[in-house]
């Protein structure tokens, strides 16, 4: 049984967010990236399936350079091999370009029963891209799945639980199918130290923008470029934060504790009837 | 003169806000230890270093007593004033004054916080390599004036080597400029390092210059777990003759289990370990990983360690510090007896498992927790008070261990107190591990600097 996942890089959640003097975009200068959150869930989620039913986990991965850091890590962390489809290009591109040409790779791959990744990428949030692979690869699609239930190679059914407001249920779905990873849903283990070193060795096969045919993708030759995007981002806004807010001191600050907390609670008073003129 | 008439020629002849109101005597005349009942006279707010001198040269004229308070995050109860002091707050003292682009120094106010600084050192991209977790509130005078450590101290040092100037008040009442930002300056005593460390003894730390440093390169933690302490040290040692450590922390499971239950997260090596090491190192490029991983894996291979895992990116990096850096805050709904020691590091494993057998002996229904920097032979011995169990109970039993305790800190030629100074919480101590002869000579050295000894009474000796 193979298990393909998908995966991205995103910024790292606590960088801090600049947008470029283009406005279109980013300042990535002093950003550091990480593997999508989500897309971690779906690594681990892979990694304990095949320990549980067997099989092979095939990471698959498109954009920059950079994008080989995170490979690694979904290698050191217990997958066996990956593709990285690699062009800079991915950076600008939309969510129909990358589904296709992913799509087109993950096609090559022969005798994949599953293939899992993050329900939504954490920056420009299309939430997109699971939903078009599995349109694209012609397989039926499990959303938000809590945990993977059970895996029959033989006769090719994949049974999911899904959570759903006040309850759960359960789901079955032919294979190849493609499941789509929430937040929360499994703990990511941190590979160990050897585990990295031997991730090193795993096969990593590297595609570049030249091995992909375009035309019979029936995309255009410049989509993974902002222009050839059919969905462009025009303008990035960060919104203006009129600084009225004072906060005090209150319970929940560490470094505050008894007798300050009625110190708060004084200031607070002062400042509804001086400032606020609310008292 | 009446209390009264004090308050009222203060608020006459000194041109800064003063408060008496109760809430503010109770929150300025207190640090973070709360053993003790504030009672000071009242709390005045200096803006600048002249404001400073004028209060130091009223106290000396009307036998005012002065404590210093900074952040108030110190945890030796150096900065409580309970027997009607007048609390000198650096709380409006808040600036930085110039920076140097050659120098790479920084001259502040001393009331600036730890974290404004290295905030203001990361704009200018440069690095303030001083930290630890109440680095948000305590302030660089606070630091100063403890010599304050902290997690990097294995690769940068304590405070004291990132000052390169103060400007002080002296009790007496003299503004010093103490050794002007030069890196070199060898002119007799050095009278800065003096008020380095003096805890509001000898006088009022009013500005600083501040060294700054490159920033370090990228870096990755290693949690490993330990089956004994023995191979702590051993530990320590692969890793430093290979890499550059940041770090190299230490947590019994004792610890780290308080911390699981307030994150709700496991942590993600073996979790019945007694020992958990903390090995921050440099890791700029895949060469120093693999480095990392042939010590570790020799290190596994030959038993010394146990289980281990690494961080692969800065979220990783953040959620392994986390299980360290979360240990006091999550404690702190306990009322807790602290006991922060140091020895040699390579005498750590023998000391830790002498202060153990006593811990288990002494208190073997007591939680008691270790945790600290043990990369410079520090630790922290935590002891927490059962919910039902009464405090004054508690308290008494916990100073009656300590005898025990601090016969063995001196008995390894170590220190009653690491890094957070002794103030009034250590006093008692003090004699475990400094000689009647240093002693003498630190009264004797106060007297110079502080004749009516109005500086911060009654703390240290
Ligand atoms: C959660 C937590 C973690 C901590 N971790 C560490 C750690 O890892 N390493 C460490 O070393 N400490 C640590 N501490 C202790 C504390 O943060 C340090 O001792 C810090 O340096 C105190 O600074 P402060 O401004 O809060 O000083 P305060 O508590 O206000 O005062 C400390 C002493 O300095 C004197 N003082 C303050 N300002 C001046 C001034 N301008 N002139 C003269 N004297 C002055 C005071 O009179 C007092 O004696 C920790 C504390 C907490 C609460």
């Amino acid at each position: 049984m193979k298990i393909v996942v998908f995966i991205t890089q995103t910024q790292d959640t606590e960088a801090k967010i600049k947008v470029s003097a283009s406005g279109d975009t980013i300042d990535t200068e002093d950003i550091k990236w990480i593997m999508n959150p989500y897309d971690e869930f779906a690594v681990e989620e892979a990694i304990q399936t095949k320990e549980k039913f067997g099989g092979e986990v095939i990471i698959v991965s498109a954009g920059p350079t950079r994008v080989a850091e995170s490979i690694r890590q979904a290698l050191a962390m217990g997958a066996d091999s990956a593709v990285h489809i690699e062009d800079e290009g991915f950076a600008n591109t939309d969510s129909y370009t990358i589904s296709k040409i992913v799509a087109s790779e993950i096609k090559k791959i022969e005798g994949v029963d599953l293939i899992f990744t993050g329900m939504k990428i954490i920056d420009e949030e299309s939430v997109q891209v699971g939903v078009q692979l599995a349109e694209e690869l012609g397989v039926p699609h499990l959303s938000l799945v809590s945990k993977v239930m059970d895996v029959n190679p033989d006769q090719k059914i994949v049974k999911c639980q899904k959570e759903i407001d006040g309850g759960s249920v359960v789901v079955e779905a032919p294979m190849p199918a493609l499941i789509t990873c929430p937040d929360a849903m499994n703990e990511p283990r941190y590979a160990s130290l050897p585990n990295i070193m031997k991730a090193k060795k795993k096969p990593m096969t590297t595609i570049t923008a030249g091995d992909i045919d375009f035309d019979s993708l029936g995309i255009s030759s410049d989509a993974l470029s902002k222009n050839g995007a059919k969905v462009k981002t025009v303008n990035l806004v960060v919104p203006e934060v009129e600084r009225k807010l004072k906060i005090i001191k209150g319970d929940d600050d560490p470094m505050v504790k008894g007798d300050e907390i009625a110190a708060s609670a004084k200031e607070l008073v002062k400042l509804l009837k001086e400032d606020a003129k609310v008292l | 003169m009446t209390t009264s008439d004090v308050i009222s020629k203060l608020k006459s002849e000194i041109n800064c806000n003063i408060s008496t109101e109760k809430s503010d005597l109770e929150t300025y005349g207190t640090d973070w230890t709360r053993e003790f009942n504030p009672d000071p006279l009242a709390v005045i707010f200096p803006k600048t270093i002249e404001d400073v001198k004028n209060i130091v040269s009223f106290a000396n004229k009307n036998k005012v007593s002065l404590t210093p308070s900074g952040g108030r995050t110190g945890l030796s109860a150096g900065a409580v004033a309970k027997n009607g002091e007048l609390v000198v707050s650096f709380e409006k003292m808040n600036k930085v004054l110039s920076f140097n682009k050659a120098d790479r120094t920084l001259e502040v106010q001393a009331g600036i916080t730890t974290k404004e600084i290295q905030d203001y050192a990361k704009e200018k991209g440069l690095f303030y390599p001083v930290d630890f977790s109440s680095a948000g509130s305590s302030q660089i005078g606070g630091n100063i004036a403890t010599n304050a450590g902290g997690i990097r101290v294995i690769r940068y040092g304590l405070t004291r080597q990132w000052i390169k100037g103060l400007k002080v008040v002296t009790g007496k009442g003299d503004i010093l400029e103490l050794n002007k930002g030069l890196t070199k300056n060898a002119t007799g005593y050095d009278l800065m390092n003096l008020f380095i460390g003096s805890e509001g003894t000898l006088g009022l730390i009013a500005e600083a210059t501040i060294q700054l440093t490159t920033q370090p390169k990228d870096s990755s933690v290693i949690l490993i777990g330990l089956k004994n302490i023995e191979n702590s040290i051993k530990v320590l040692e692969l890793f430093r003759e290979k890499l550059t450590l940041n770090a190299f922390e230490f947590f019994s499971h004792s610890a780290v289990k308080h911390v699981v239950k307030k994150l709700e997260r496991n942590i993600p090596v073996c979790d019945t370990l007694p020992y958990y090491l903390l090995v921050d190192i440099e890791t700029p490029s895949d060469n120093e990983i693999e480095i990392a991983s042939e010590i570790y894996t020799n290190a596994f291979e030959t038993g010394l360690i146990e289980d281990g895992v690494i961080s692969q990116n800065p979220s990783q990096y953040r959620e392994l510090w986390s299980f360290r850096e979360n240990i006091t805050e999550a404690i702190s709904v306990f009322l807790t007896y602290k006991n922060d020691i140091s020895v040699r590091t390579s005498q750590i494993p023998d000391f830790i498992n002498d202060i153990s057998a006593i811990l288990n002996n002494e208190y073997p229904d007591f939680d008691t927790i270790l945790f600290g920097h043990i990369g410079d032979g520090n630790i922290h011995v935590s002891i927490l008070k059962p919910h039902d169990f009464d405090k004054e109970k508690f308290l008494n039993l916990c100073r009656g261990v300590n005898t025990k305790i601090f016969e063995t800190v001196a008995k390894y030629d170590g220190s009653i107190s690491a890094e957070h100074g002794v103030g009034l919480i250590k006093k008692p101590y003090l004699t475990y591990t400094r000689s009647e002869a240093e002693i003498e000579l630190m009264k004797g050295i106060k007297k110079v600097f502080d004749p009516n000894g109005i500086m911060n009474p009654g703390k240290i000796f």
